[in-house]
């Protein structure tokens, strides 16, 4: 083996070329693949293939099928779109229509319908009152009144009864001979005004037919109904009201 | 007849006779035409058998008595 002379001068300016290139230097992995470990021993048969390159299968792939018509012509969209609207505008018509028809309807209704009690509830001396926004309140259920004395019956301010009412009958019967007043509270002061309504005595203990009909209601918060025995006896007397809205 | 202004009154502020036995109410006139206008008007025997006195009346002429308003 020949002998190679190496001077010590140029040993050392390698080693510290080398040395000077390893500080510097930078060391980056791009695209580093996922580790795989192999159990047992590593042989051509059972080492794993790079991901990058394994194959992938598609199974029950379907056919895909073109529309024969590929060109659709701006004409054509057109025209179905005018005929969309045309169509839309034929609903909202029909519809506008039927609401306007309803509205009167229901118009003709509330012109009509007459909240007076007619029938067998009547005759039971038991107001009930379900036509629309109605109602019937009970004021007196069979109460005494000496002789030549009055009696109030007043409904519940703090019930609100009343509120929003626009009218209202009163039904009074008596055994005896009687007259029934109408009082009105005032909105403000709570106090019983007088508004001279007189209601046509009755004899008579169940509700036959209205004694007074339907009348407007002024803005307040409770009525009342004072009934005055005209005889000679003690009275039992009815008084209900019908309240609509 | 000022005692019969001794009377009370209903509350509902129409100053009414007030008959507390029954809550009912009576005008003094009324009442006057009731009994009549006589010295014995306020004595409880004499209002207790008057020919228009009902059973109610006699519940309040009883009240009245114990109220130390007839005697």
């Amino acid at each position: 083996m020949a002998e190679t002379k190496i001077d010590l001068k140029d040993l050392e300016k390698a080693w510290k070329d080398v040395a000077d290139w390893t500080k510097d230097a930078k060391v980056e992995v791009t695209n580093q693949k996922e580790v795989q470990t192999v159990d047992g021993e590593v042989s051509i048969s059972n080492l794993p293939e790079p991901v990058d390159v394994q194959k992938v299968e598609m199974t029950n792939q379907k056919d895909v099928i073109f529309p024969d018509l590929q060109n659709v012509k701006d004409a054509d969209v057109k025209a179905e779109l005018e005929s969309i609207k045309g169509t839309q505008a034929e609903i909202i018509a029909a519809l506008k229509t039927t609401n306007e028809s309803l509205l009167e309807t229901n118009k003709k209704l509330e012109g009509t319908l007459d909240t007076k009690l007619t029938g067998s509830n009547l005759e039971d001396g038991i107001p009930t009152i379900n036509i629309g926004n109605s109602k019937g309140i009970v004021l007196a259920d069979k109460e005494q009144i000496m002789s030549g004395s009055s009696k109030t019956f007043a409904t519940l301010s703090r019930d609100n009864e009343l509120l929003g009412a626009k009218k209202i009958s009163f039904y009074v019967s008596s055994d005896q001979k009687c007259k029934a007043v109408a009082y009105f509270y005032s909105y403000v002061t709570d106090d019983l005004v007088r508004n001279n309504i007189e209601i046509t005595a009755e004899t008579s203990t169940t509700l036959a037919r209205p004694s007074f009909l339907t009348m407007e209601v002024p803005v307040t918060k409770r009525v009342a109904v004072i009934v005055t025995n005209l005889s000679d006896s003690d009275a039992v007397c009815n008084v209900n009201l019908g309240i609509s809205w | 007849m000022d005692e019969l202004d001794k009377l009370p009154r209903d509350p509902y502020g129409f100053g009414e006779i007030w008959l507390d036995a029954h809550e009912c109410s009576i005008t003094k006139e009324s009442f006057i035409k009731m009994f009549g206008e006589t010295d014995f008007l306020f004595k409880y025997v004499f209002l207790y058998n008057h020919e228009a006195t009902t059973p109610m009346w006699k519940d309040q002429f009883d009240a009245w008595k114990e109220q130390g308003i007839l005697n």
